[in-house]
């Protein structure tokens, strides 16, 4: 579990983050979610141990994120960078053995990983004659190779074509099987509803939001419902439970002003109630809704 | 630890084996020595080439001076330098020299023995030889001239001038006496300098480089989720010390084959540990100013921009090279001995020319090692605050303040 107790950090007179505080179970897919220039990179480069903050504590599994081996946490950066004059394997193998991988399983995870990633027979090219898209995929081996516990991929499917963003979808999933935790930023709100099962929004360095993604669609879901039934409704009495009812053919739409039990018991006897759904605002439209108060 | 020798040997590995640091590594001293060879050879060349010269002469001195040029100065081949045509009148010198009939003439005025300056004229006055040829054989005739005037025999006063000449020998600290020579003085100090600035230059650039180009390229991000911004900066400058000394072992070897062949006088062996000692002091000093040079700009140019006063200084022992070497022990080579940026190359001067006193290697050398310590540990400051900092132009206040922090 990561816990995140308060951290704060300023340079100069801009605060970057707010005494911010959040938690990561074991296991999760955490989306960060923010703005640009909301404070997410630095608080990456903190989880990271990069940058320190000014107060506050990170703890992986208890302890100091200072005091944590580099080798558990895996980085996949937004401002990506390779050396593009050197070659494939070589690079990677650089990389694995700063993080303190043997050489041997070195060697052997590399070459599946490259497998995989359809990348094999390209070990001996220099990085700079890789396309963009496998450039991306070698940066996200990078953030594996170690085999980490915890690892933080900061907008990970930027110019990959769906066929990789599946497989690395795939590849998440399974690491998260196996136990590992994510920390996942990005802009695609669809891509966090899809991966993610707790989110946490910031802006201005502040915490904004912070819960299961569920709930919190829920709790801004602003009891908007629609009901699909049979028989005639009138529309008479709508109003005394409904803010601007709509009734089109055999659907109703409205805001509820009262609980949904007290307008199911008004509404069953009048009509046959074939299915009733509370909409739940996207997480896009909770973004930008959060954002847009906050600023 | 572990990681900061990774990084050693990576940065040590991808520089060695590049095509760049081959090529200048093997080509420095080839080009050192053909320039040496092609100065040669032009200078043996133009010993090979003879001159139409034109003398027109109102002083009556001038059959003698034609024999002088005739026969006074030789080329190789044994014929005469100057081929002298007299002409009666200045228009018809003037006259062959536009036809190109000779390269240069000069006239001799009625007065020359009264100090009356005579004139030369060329299409271009670049050619000192001739300049210097056709001046001294007219200053030996003139003063013959007098001579002769005062009833003094020429040639009797030409064997009393004969000059005296010096054996050289060094002596060191403990007495030993050995035989040596102005060459040696001068080559062997100004070896060893000139390899130690090259060496700080490509390689520092090479370093200054290095760090643009992975804070550039947004290598540095992934590079610190996995080192410290220290041991980063470690690896790196140890690295290409590394790579200093693989260069500076490659030069000393031509340079030492070189002596031989060439019978030049040997590398002082004896101070070569002394040597290599403030090499490395110097090497770890700039290496420091350069790593950190990186990290403050976003471009190789700005950063260049900004490298030229430390070049200016670190340029200052080759710019007064002949006098410090011909002054080992002014005062002034001793009290720029004790300013740190300059340090590593006077000592190395000094050291190569026997005049530096166990004291004065101790005390510098400490010196520098305090020095180095606080330049790396203001550099890493600097480093460790700068190196994620995109875009953001970087003042003079600010350093000074992370500096202080």
């Amino acid at each position: 579990m990561i816990k995140i107790q308060n951290i704060h950090k300023q340079y100069d007179k801009v605060t970057a983050v707010d005494h911010v505080s959040f938690s990561v179970e074991t296991g999760d897919i955490f989306g960060l979610l923010g703005p640009n220039g909301a404070g997410k990179t630095t608080i990456i480069r903190m989880l990271m141990s990069i940058i320190e903050p000014d107060s506050g504590t990170i703890h992986l599994d208890g302890t100091p994120m200072l005091e944590v081996s580099r080798k558990l946490l895996g980085y996949l950066p937004e401002e990506r960078g390779l050396y593009p004059n050197q070659k494939l394997l070589e690079t990677l193998m650089y990389l694995g053995s700063l993080k303190g991988v043997p050489k041997d399983q070195l060697k052997q995870d590399t070459m599946a990983w490259l497998k995989r990633f359809d990348l094999a027979q390209n070990t001996h090219r220099k990085i700079q004659e890789l396309s963009k898209g496998n450039q991306q995929k070698v940066q996200f081996i990078m953030a594996l190779i170690q085999k980490p516990k915890f690892v933080i991929l900061d907008e990970p499917f930027t110019g990959l074509d769906p066929l990789n963003q599946l497989l690395l979808k795939d590849i998440i999933e399974e690491q998260k099987q196996e136990g590992v935790t994510f920390i996942f930023s990005t802009h695609q709100m669809e891509q966090v509803e899809r991966l993610c099962t707790n989110i946490c929004l910031i802006n201005r360095g502040k915490v904004l939001i912070n819960g299961s993604l569920e709930d919190v669609r829920t709790k801004h879901s602003k009891d908007a419902v629609e009901v699909q039934f049979r028989g005639d409704l009138n529309g008479a009495g709508l109003s005394d439970f409904m803010d601007d009812p709509k009734v089109i053919g055999a659907s109703l739409k409205g805001v509820l002003k009262k609980p949904p039990r007290e307008f199911l018991k008004w509404l069953n006897p009048k009509v046959d109630i074939e299915s009733f759904q509370i909409d739940k605002p996207s997480l896009e439209q909770i973004f930008i809704e959060e954002v847009r108060a906050s600023s | 630890m572990n990681k900061v020798f990774q990084i050693i040997a990576w940065e040590y590995m991808i520089r060695v084996r590049s095509k760049i640091f081959i090529l200048t590594t093997i080509l420095f001293p080839i080009l050192m020595v053909g320039s040496g060879f092609l100065s040669g050879y032009l200078a043996d060349k133009e010993g090979t080439e003879s001159y139409h010269i034109g003398i027109v002469d109102y002083s009556g001195i001038g059959g003698d001076y034609l024999d002088r040029l005739e026969t006074e100065i030789k080329l190789e081949d044994g014929s005469s330098m100057f081929n002298p045509t007299q002409f009666q009148q200045e228009t018809d010198a003037l006259a062959a020299l536009l036809d190109e009939e000779i390269s240069a003439f000069i006239v001799i005025p009625e007065g020359i023995m009264l100090d009356e300056v005579p004139t030369f004229y060329a299409r271009n006055l670049s050619n000192m030889k001739i300049q210097s040829g056709i001046r001294g054989t007219l200053s030996r005739t003139v003063v013959t001239q007098r001579m002769i005037d005062e009833n003094i025999n020429p040639s009797l006063v030409n064997e009393l001038s004969r000059r005296v000449h010096l054996d050289l020998f060094e002596v060191d600290e403990d007495g030993g006496i050995e035989k040596g020579d102005k060459i040696t003085g001068f080559l062997i100090p100004f070896f060893f300098m000139f390899l130690l600035t090259m060496v700080i230059f490509i390689n520092g650039q090479l370093l200054l480089r290095s760090v643009i180009e992975e804070r550039t390229s947004r290598m540095m991000e992934i590079l610190l989720s996995t080192v410290t911004p220290r041991q980063l900066m470690a690896g790196k400058i140890l690295g290409l010390c590394l790579l200093a000394v693989t260069q500076v072992t490659f030069y000393i070897a031509v340079g030492a084959g070189m002596g031989t062949y060439f019978e030049l006088p040997n590398l002082p062996y004896d101070t070569l540990p002394i040597i290599i000692a403030f090499f490395l002091a110097g090497f770890f000093f700039y290496a420091a100013i350069y790593a950190t040079m990186g990290t403050l700009f976003d471009s190789e140019q700005e950063a260049q921009q900004s490298m030229g006063l430390i070049s200016i200084v670190a340029m200052v022992p080759m710019i007064g090279a002949i006098y410090f070497i011909n002054n080992p022990g002014a005062p002034i080579t001793k009290i720029l001995s004790f300013i740190p940026p300059i340090t590593p190359f006077m000592m190395i001067l000094r050291v190569t020319t026997g005049e530096a006193t166990t004291f004065e290697i101790i005390s510098t050398l400490s010196l520098l090692i305090v020095c180095i310590y606080l330049t790396i540990r203001l550099a890493g400051k600097i480093f460790h605050t700068t190196v994620l900092m995109y875009g953001k132009k970087i003042s003079l206040k600010e350093i000074w303040r992370w500096a202080r922090a």
